[in-house]
Parts: structure tokens; C-alpha cells; sequence
């Protein structure tokens, strides 16, 4: 029977993003009357192949070395091409955070293929066995639909546009997979900086305000942090104003930054360039706040406000605030 | 230290989406009229490879461009900014879904250029690829680094800063190596001045050939997606009354 095999880096228990990875893998599966299997790799595998299991996949390929307690790029790859070679998988999938994005095109290239990034569904074909995945090209003005004909596919799936797997009851079997050579870190890490975010994660608000280059300088995003705050959202941005350092690049919205599905999405000043639609398309209700009525962000809104923000938003605080 | 900044020619992608149109009967978009302009990660990662340069007595720049003549065009936008050579990697066929094909080709002039680092963008503004670096650090068995802003000496190598999901890391590594570059504040690319821009039209572009080697990804289908979104404007005489309409339909919608 053939593998469709995720690629999970997680250390102790799933992230969103595993769940997410595992939740296709299974529907991939089932369109092609495959198994569904996972790749766990770390220090201690156990907890975290124990919890792939519980959420589908029925073989779970470990591999544990101490070499392998924290993600490097080098190691973890050859810790996977060691699994691709042992279970010959049809598909092998990734999911678009910082770890996948790498490992897919360099795993793919160790397996003699090209890999696709950033796709958003799938067809597949049970008789050929192949599969057609769709991915946003040209920033999202056109969709590319790729037929991945030639095992194994490997592809890497867009952050939140697939459902995350459901707990299920279900006996895993577990592969231990040890590579030939573990290769050390090229690089010696010499700080890490987690962000901490205050309030919500901007991935997991239900509301996002975010400002662009109509704001005009850093100090304006005060009024959409208050806002924010209020509603118990997160504070998001177009590139331009990350290029323009008014903000984190952390909170970047767009394709190339955060993809986020608020139920409100307000974006002030922003003109809606189609890589930052492509990170806020999935909203619920996406509210424009502009005073150029031409701006292309008015036809991706359900709801525009032509104005200017400074004029819009104080008394808009204002009702929150009586609402609370 | 010989930096190597791999830069893409595309459609201008700004060009608004009213106006992105696809050639008739073919799976790719229409570039009568479009402007072509420098890919903007490639952009990013020519400003690192400039300014480490600026850090490294004796670095020199080297912009490689993959793709037909006309594609000299962002070599000589990179010579107008101070690039000290620019080379051109002849590919007459169509790029897209190529990454595979040109990471070779990368590989091939980096190995000719004696290169210690190659800058790559993270991916083209126009296929989204994405791969390109990646697939070159395989080719040359180097060290890769993803999502790198920006580049500085260190005591015992680079030090180099890259995005994580949330947050960043500084890993210090050693030449050579292959550095993806994403964008940041520190790395919009200078303006080129008008006499740098002049003089760089007279400019040797060198060539170097490489034999095009394994396959690209098979297109089925491209199509520009329909929206059916129909913008309802809040009606109001002054903000406060824009406001509070905002906030009645946002209540009314049951997403507040």
C-alpha cells in the first residue's frame, strides 16, 4: 500500500501546524486509497509519534538522536532523507512555517524531484495514483494548478488552509530509522530571539487591525493597538510598512508574512496589493478603511469606509468601549 | 570574499490585478505592455551582498542573471548601484516552474566565479517558486541559510540574522555558503544615482554558458480567480457618523 508521509518537527506535543499537516495527509490518503504515515524526529520521539498516531497516521517513522534535540536544517534533513529511502512514500508533506519552506525544496532535491511550496488544495486521482495541487503564483492575480504525477510528490502546504486532523482511536505502528550520518550544524547559533507577543497570536485572533503605508509613520499604530486591544485582536501590517520599519516584520500579513482568517479584518490605510490579500483573503468580513476610493483593497472588502482613518477610528474606539 | 547576488527579470508585479490578463490559449500571462522589472527579494539580497562588501576589504559583488539577453536589464540595474561585475547565464526557454533547471545553472556560474556566498531572494515575484536557494545549496553541498536579513563579518565567519515564525535567530557560519534573503528595513535596496545609472549602460555583461539539466514541474492549469466580493460603503457625513454606521453593520453581521 503507499505512504503518504508528514514531516512533523514538533518536540513534545503537536502544534497547530502538525495538526494541520496531518489533517490533509489524511484526506490526501483517502483519495488515494494510501496510508498515512509520519515522520518524527528529535531527541524523544515517543510522546510526540504516540500523538501522531492518536490523530491518524498509522505507521510513525522515528528517528531519535541526541543530535537531533533542537530543529537544524542539516541534521533533520538527513534525518528524513533517511525515512523517504526506508518507506518509499507517493507524497510527502510539509506545511509553510519556517521549517517546512526549507526542507521541502532541498529534501525534494535529495529524492531527484522539485518540490511545490505554498499550495493551497488538492485532486487527486486514485487510478494514476497522481495528484493535481493548486498554488497562488504572481503574488495571487492567477492560480497554478500542478500535476505532481512522479513519485515521490513533495510538496508543502500552505498555514491554515487545511482543517487539522481529528483524535481518533487507533493502533500506530512505529518504524525506529536511523540515518547513515548525522551530520553536525554548519551554523553556531549565537542568539535566539522569540518574540513576545502580547495578547492574542495574530495567526489566532478573531480580529485584526492593520495599518499600511496611509498611516504614514510608526506612531500611528497606537490607535489601531488600542482598538485592537479592546477587541481582543492582534495588531497586523502591510510590507511597506515593515519595510519602512514602523513595525515588526513579525506582523507582517501577506504571502510572504502571516496568513490569518479573522472574523473582522480592518485594514487602515492599506491600498491591498495582492500578496497582502493573499494573507487576509480567508477572513471572515475584511473592512477597508482608505481615503482613495480607487484603492484596490475596496474590492476585496465587504465593508469600506472612505475617510480618513484618524477622523474613523477614535469614535470607533469610543463605541467599543461603551460596548464593553 | 566573492559574493555572487542571483537576480530574476519579471513582470512588474505591481501591476494591479484589473490589469493582469493571460496570453490566449496559454498558460502564462501577458506581458505585452507589463514593464519587467528586478524580482523584489532579489532586490533585498543585492543590498546584503552590497553592503557586507562595504564591511569586507577586497569583497566583490557579482550579480548572475539567468534567462535571455533582454534579461540584462536588472544585471545593469545592479551595476548602477555598484555591483562590480554582472553576468548573464543564457536560458532562451520559459522560466516557469523551472526552479530545478535554474538552480543548476546558478550552481554551474558559482563554481566558475569562484563564489564564497551566494544571495538569493527568498522567492520570484511571479511563479512564487521559492526554491531557487535552496535547491542551490544542494547542488553546491553548502551550508543554507533560510530567510536571512542581513549579513555582517564576524570574528570566526558571517554572522547572519534570520527570521523565525515569530521572532529571530543570529547563527554565525562560515563561507562558503548559500543565504536566502527576505525582506527587512535594513535591506530596501539603495537608489542608484543618475551618472552610475548612465555609466552602467556601458558596462560589459559577461557570459557564462552552462548546459540546462533536469526537468521542471508539469503546469495543468493557470487561471485568474473570479472574486465575487461586492464592497458596501458605510455612508456617513463626518467619521463619527462613519464610525457608528461601521460599528452598527459589523453588530448586524454578528462579527463584533
Amino acid at each position: 500500500m503507499s505512504l503518504v508521509l508528514t514531516c512533523l518537527f514538533d518536540q513534545g506535543s503537536l502544534s497547530r501546524d502538525s495538526l494541520e499537516v496531518l489533517g490533509a495527509g489524511k484526506s490526501i490518503a483517502a483519495e488515494l486509497g494510501a496510508e498515512l504515515a509520519a515522520a518524527v524526529v528529535g531527541a524523544e520521539t515517543g510522546a510526540i509519534g504516540a500523538a501522531a498516531g492518536e490523530y491518524g497516521a498509522s505507521k510513525i517513522y522515528a528517528v531519535q538522536d541526541a543530535a537531533l534535540a533542537q530543529y537544524y536544517c542539516e541534521g533533520y534533513l538527513a534525518a528524513l532523507e533517511a525515512v523517504c529511502r526506508e518507506c518509499e512514500p507517493a507524497v510527502v508533506l510539509f506545511v509553510t512555517n519556517a521549517p517546512g519552506r526549507e526542507m521541502a525544496p532541498r529534501l525534494a532535491k535529495r529524492l531527484g524531484r522539485t518540490a511545490l511550496v505554498d499550495c493551497l488544495s488538492f485532486n487527486a486521482d486514485k487510478e494514476t495514483g497522481s495528484i493535481v495541487f493548486t498554488k497562488p503564483v504572481f503574488g495571487g492575480k492567477a492560480m497554478a494548478q500542478v500535476a505532481m504525477s512522479d513519485a515521490p510528490a513533495v510538496v508543502a502546504l500552505r498555514r491554515r488552509s487545511f482543517e487539522p486532523a481529528q483524535p481518533e482511536q487507533a493502533a500506530a505502528e512505529t518504524i525506529q530509522v536511523k540515518p547513515p550520518a548525522i551530520p553536525p550544524n554548519p551554523f553556531k547559533l549565537i542568539e535566539r530571539v522569540e518574540e513576545q507577543q502580547a495578547g492574542v497570536r495574530l495567526e489566532d485572533a478573531r480580529v485584526v487591525v492593520s495599518g499600511g503605508q496611509g498611516l504614514g509613520g510608526p506612531e500611528n499604530f497606537a490607535l489601531l493597538e488600542e482598538l485592537a486591544g479592546l477587541l481582543g485582536g492582534a495588531v497586523g501590517a502591510s510590507r511597506v510598512a515593515v519595510d519602512s520599519g514602523w513595525v515588526s516584520s513579525s506582523k507582517q500579513v501577506g504571502q510572504t508574512g502571516k496568513i490569518v482568517a479573522p472574523d473582522i479584518y480592518l485594514a487602515v490605510g492599506i491600498s491591498g496589493a495582492c500578496q497582502h490579500l493573499a494573507g487576509c483573503s480567508g477572513s471572515k468580513v475584511i473592512v477597508a478603511i482608505n481615503t482613495d476610493s480607487e484603492a484596490p483593497i475596496f474590492g476585496a472588502a465587504r465593508l469600506g469606509v472612505i475617510g480618513d482613518y484618524k477622523e474613523v477610528l477614535p469614535p470607533l474606539i469610543e463605541k467599543v468601549k461603551e460596548m464593553a | 570574499m566573492q559574493i555572487m547576488v542571483c537576480l530574476k527579470q519579471i513582470l512588474d508585479p505591481e501591476l494591479p490585478p484589473r490589469d493582469f490578463r493571460l496570453e490566449k490559449g496559454e498558460m502564462t500571462p501577458a506581458a505585452e505592455g507589463v514593464p519587467l522589472v528586478m524580482s523584489s527579494f532579489d532586490q533585498n539580497a543585492l543590498e546584503v551582498g552590497l553592503q557586507l562588501r562595504e564591511k569586507m576589504a577586497g569583497a566583490t559583488v557579482t550579480a548572475v542573471t539567468v534567462g535571455p539577453e533582454g534579461a540584462e536589464d536588472v544585471l545593469r540595474k545592479a551595476l548602477a548601484v555598484k555591483a562590480d561585475r554582472a553576468v548573464r547565464v543564457p536560458l532562451e526557454q520559459d522560466s516557469k516552474l523551472s526552479g530545478g533547471i535554474v538552480a543548476g545553472l546558478l550552481a554551474g556560474a558559482a563554481r566558475e566565479l569562484g563564489a564564497d556566498l551566494v544571495l538569493c531572494g527568498r522567492q520570484a515575484g511571479d511563479w512564487d517558486g521559492g526554491q531557487v536557494g535552496l535547491i542551490l545549496a544542494e547542488e553546491l553541498g553548502w551550508p543554507g541559510a533560510n530567510l536571512v536579513t542581513g549579513i555582517e563579518p564576524g570574528s570566526g565567519g558571517l554572522v547572519l540574522k534570520c527570521e523565525l515564525d515569530e521572532g529571530y535567530e543570529v547563527l554565525e557560519g562560515n563561507a562558503p555558503l548559500v543565504a536566502v534573503v527576505t525582506n527587512h528595513e535594513t535591506n530596501v535596496l539603495r537608489i542608484a544615482k543618475v551618472k552610475d545609472t548612465m555609466a552602467a549602460m556601458r558596462k560589459k555583461v559577461e557570459q557564462i554558458n552552462v548546459a540546462p539539466q533536469g526537468g521542471r514541474l508539469e503546469l495543468a492549469s493557470l487561471e485568474i480567480p473570479v472574486k465575487e466580493v461586492n464592497c458596501e460603503i458605510i455612508p456617513g457625513e463626518d467619521g463619527v457618523e462613519k464610525a457608528n454606521n461601521l460599528f452598527k453593520r459589523l453588530l448586524e453581521l454578528k462579527v463584533l
